[in-house]
């Protein structure tokens, strides 16, 4: 197996670095470290603007584009968040805490060089996993059957519940709003049309992807014209000075917990970049002998949350690619991307698409390696970049959303759809309704009803689910994530029940 | 130049322009600019692999560029609607396939057959049951003999509900031999079900697991077909068995059902001149698809054989 992994991964590099390959590969990191670093651009945005595009290329190309912005633009979040305390992507929050503060003692050079390294070193170790681990889980998924999907699809949105712990009411909503739309069209089991309205245009359903374009790109848009960000970027310096290998070593504990961390959390559905990185920090400001002075600009409060969102790139793609099952916004496009040139992601695409999973694999490892020479290189060009007037910038990426809603399935309504989306996640944001949940109930509802009724097609009662033992252990999990975010909740009312009973 | 002068001249102009225009387009042979080619799915799929292959060759015979574009969803009817709809000038054609065509049943899209032209039919094929290689039903009689004695026991997976596959097991169903069908949505999923272990048999089309054919993964066990398959000439015909069910699969091209004769003639010709080419044999032989030149009439009888017999079959 190892052997076979590494004979395949070096197949994988050698169809890499063909030159369309590396260079949309190349050209993606550079347009998700820029889109990144700009306040009010997520790189969830530009991977939705880019979708399209990806549309016109091979599917191992347009994974690449796509993996190139995704390693990329969660990093780049952290340059403007050390050199101007905004978060340019959620992820990079926790980068505001020491990145910043390093920043105005005059160390910007130091605090860029940490958050660059860190950030391509916890991405190497999270794409290590999922080249070795992937395809052995594949195998083993091989055996599972449709109430196994079922149940890794419930865990999937249980666990986007479970981890917005104190924001369960507003996520459990977005998702159940999530669901329903996902249920619109005809039904593919009986073939019923539901909430169509008598409404012919809406007989496919709304697809996805479009409603992906409206929630995070458009609604992005309305969202920041609202927001008056000023911010005085007269005397940027984006000089960075990377770390000396002594320095580097210095780190070394922090970096191995750090990548640890986010590789965990990045399996885990619904979790993403920022939960990795705020645990990341949460944990080294516990371990660390300096935690009690994380805040003032300390190497190892930068460095773990740096390393801990990269961390988390590599490990949520293995159940996309290994199940078919995203678990983030980022992983879903992706997701998207391969379905729209008829590539089903999931067990046998391990079998049948060996080249384009192993060239993914390497496309990881090499993309970690760009955002260090891209890095430097934007981080530098950075006060350039922030003088584009937003209002351009806006127009451009408007312009993308309704050409991206209309090619998806050449359908003028579309990008009413998108709109409508957008004009939503406007009102999601601005009524603090997180708005992933509703992505992923969108995507995830469907397959999750799919995968019942095939079951019970196939075994006829709903008690396979807890007879089969995979499924009853996906699905006791499950059940730990429902009780465990629960468990809070249900500790303050026995407490007030008591103070009653007193 | 006085104004009126100036504008005798500019009526002139415009008026000699359009009347230049009008004859030339008159005198131009069909067709003398793009063909659009609306593919009823998405890419990567069975009809845009079709879509491709056809339109470079399909493009040498008419002189003029064939561009694929795809219109999907709604189970291909929203293509088919797009091609059936669009200015009846012989310049936009599209895919149909049997999939589509038996979504009517289930009351998909708004248009039925006698709502455009059926312009020919570029590939028909058997469908067969496939076990995997190391099934204990060595040949179709066992099979049958185990679905006899143990009823909706042994697993068949099939695409969905309401499909030429569906549709086949019910019959069969009727005549005493009731299986357990398993609709999967998608065919990665449906191809990993028999291989995984987890149904007995599959429903599908020689060309589209011919890998797994080859890997020795699975293999065909019966074709539902009256007389033996060209690609696979000894796997055993259904109806030795008395048992008179076989729909065969097709993907063919429809365009608006106004488009003027000459223009369908045209686009008849240069439709079947293509898919009897060599560069297309080359596909359809990969495919194991292959058929004959068919005239516009008998592509529409081709296609309302296939859903009358359905609608019948579907009643019972």
């Amino acid at each position: 197996m190892l052997l076979d992994i590494l004979n395949n991964l070096l197949g994988g590099m050698g169809n890499l670095f063909q030159l369309w390959n590396f260079g949309l590969l190349a050209l993606g990191s550079l347009i998700g470290i820029t889109a990144g670093a700009l306040p009010g651009i997520a790189f969830v945005n530009a991977m939705a603007l880019a979708l399209p595009f990806a549309y016109f290329m091979s599917p191992v190309t347009a994974m690449l584009f796509l993996t190139g912005i995704y390693v990329g633009g969660i990093f780049g979040g952290s340059i403007s968040s050390i050199l101007l305390n905004i978060p340019g992507s959620p992820g990079s929050l926790p980068a505001t805490w020491d990145g910043y503060p390093l920043t105005k003692s005059g160390k910007s050079a130091k605090a860029l060089g940490i958050a660059i390294t860190c950030s391509a070193i916890g991405g190497m170790v999270s794409a290590m996993l999922m080249i070795f681990f992937s395809p052995p889980f594949a195998n083993f998924a091989l055996t599972f059957d449709q109430p196994e999907f079922f149940a890794a699809t419930f865990l999937g949105l249980v666990t986007v519940i479970a981890i917005a712990k104190g924001q369960m009411l507003p996520a459990l909503a977005s998702l159940f709003g999530g669901l329903v739309f996902g249920s619109v069209g005809f039904d593919f089991f009986y073939g019923a049309p539901r909430l169509t309205f008598n409404w012919e245009v809406l007989d496919g359903g709304i697809h996805f992807v479009v409603a992906m374009i409206g929630m995070f790109a458009i609604g992005e848009v309305l969202y920041t014209l609202t927001q008056n960000l000023k911010t005085n970027h007269r005397n940027l310096k984006g000089h960075t000075q990377l770390p000396r290998v002594k320095e580097l070593w210095d780190l070394k504990t922090t970096i191995a917990r750090a990548s640890g961390i986010g590789c965990m959390i990045g399996v885990i559905p619904g979790a993403g970049g920022i939960v990795g990185a705020v645990i990341s920090y949460g944990v080294e400001k516990q371990v660390s002998k300096r935690g009690d002075k994380f805040g003032t600009g300390v190497e190892e409060g930068l460095a773990a949350p740096e390393t801990a969102k990269n961390a988390t790139t590599g490990a949520a793609t293995i159940p996309m690619l290994t199940l078919g099952i995203p678990g983030s916004a980022a992983t879903a496009i992706m997701m998207a991307a391969l379905m729209l040139k008829g590539v089903n992601p999931g067990p046998i695409l391990f079998v049948q698409g060996k080249e384009l999973v192993y060239t993914v694999f390497a496309g990881y490892l090499v993309a970690n390696v760009l955002i260090v020479v891209f890095g430097l290189l934007i981080a530098r060009g950075f006060s350039y970049i922030m003088r584009v007037p937003p209002a351009i910038l806006y127009a451009i990426i408007i312009v993308l959303s309704v050409i991206g809603a209309f090619a998806v399935r050449n359908n003028i309504f579309d990008i009413y759809i998108a709109l409508a989306f957008g004009i939503l996640s406007y009102f999601m944001k601005r009524f603090n309704f997180p708005t992933t949940p509703l992505v992923l109930g969108l995507i995830l509802g469907p397959l999750m009803e799919r995968f019942y009724l095939t079951s019970l097609a196939s075994y006829g009662s709903p008690a396979e689910f807890l007879v089969r033992p995979k499924t009853a252990i996906i699905m006791s999990i499950a059940g730990l994530f429902l009780v465990w975010s629960l468990w809070p909740s249900v500790i303050e009312t026995i407490r007030r029940i008591r103070l009653k009973e007193k | 130049m006085s104004f009126l002068q100036k504008f005798r001249k500019v009526v002139f102009t415009v008026v000699s322009f359009s009347l230049i225009v009008t004859v030339m387009d008159a005198l131009a042979e069909f067709p003398d600019r793009p063909v659009d080619l609306i593919c009823n799915y998405g890419p990567g799929g069975g009809a845009d692999q079709f879509s491709r292959a056809l339109s470079p060759i399909l493009s040498k015979q008419l002189g003029v560029k064939v561009q694929v574009s795809n219109v999907t969803g709604a189970a291909g009817n929203n293509g088919i609607h797009r091609t059936a709809t669009s200015k009846p000038d012989g310049y936009t054609i599209g895919t149909i396939t049997g999939l589509s065509v038996s979504s009517w049943l289930k009351g998909h899209g708004k248009l039925r057959a006698k709502d455009m032209t059926f312009l020919a039919i570029g590939q028909v094929t058997d469908s067969m049951l496939f076990v995997p290689t190391n099934s204990p039903y060595k040949t179709f009689k066992d099979l049958l003999a185990a679905a006899k004695a143990n009823p909706d026991k042994i697993k068949v997976a099939i695409s969905g509900r309401g499909g030429a596959d569906d549709v086949t097991m019910t019959y069969m169903a009727g005549k005493g031999y009731k299986f357990r069908t398993v609709p999967y949505e998608k065919p990665a999923e449906r191809y990993a079900a028999p291989i995984g272990g987890h149904v007995d048999v599959m429903y599908e089309e020689p060309g589209d697991v011919r890998q797994f054919v080859k890997n020795k993964q699975i293999r065909p066990i019966v074709v539902f077909s009256n007389q033996a398959n060209r690609y696979h000439p000894k796997v055993p015909i259904v109806t030795d068995f008395g048992l008179d069910v076989y729909f065969q699969n097709f993907r063919g091209i429809i365009t608006g059902k106004d488009v003027p004769k000459a223009e369908k003639e045209v686009l008849n010709k240069a439709l079947n001149k293509a898919f009897t080419s060599d560069a297309f044999n080359v596909f359809c032989n990969k495919t194991s698809t292959c058929t004959n030149a068919r005239t516009v009439e008998d592509s529409r009888q081709f296609v309302e054989k296939y859903f009358k017999g359905l609608e019948k079959y579907s009643k019972n």
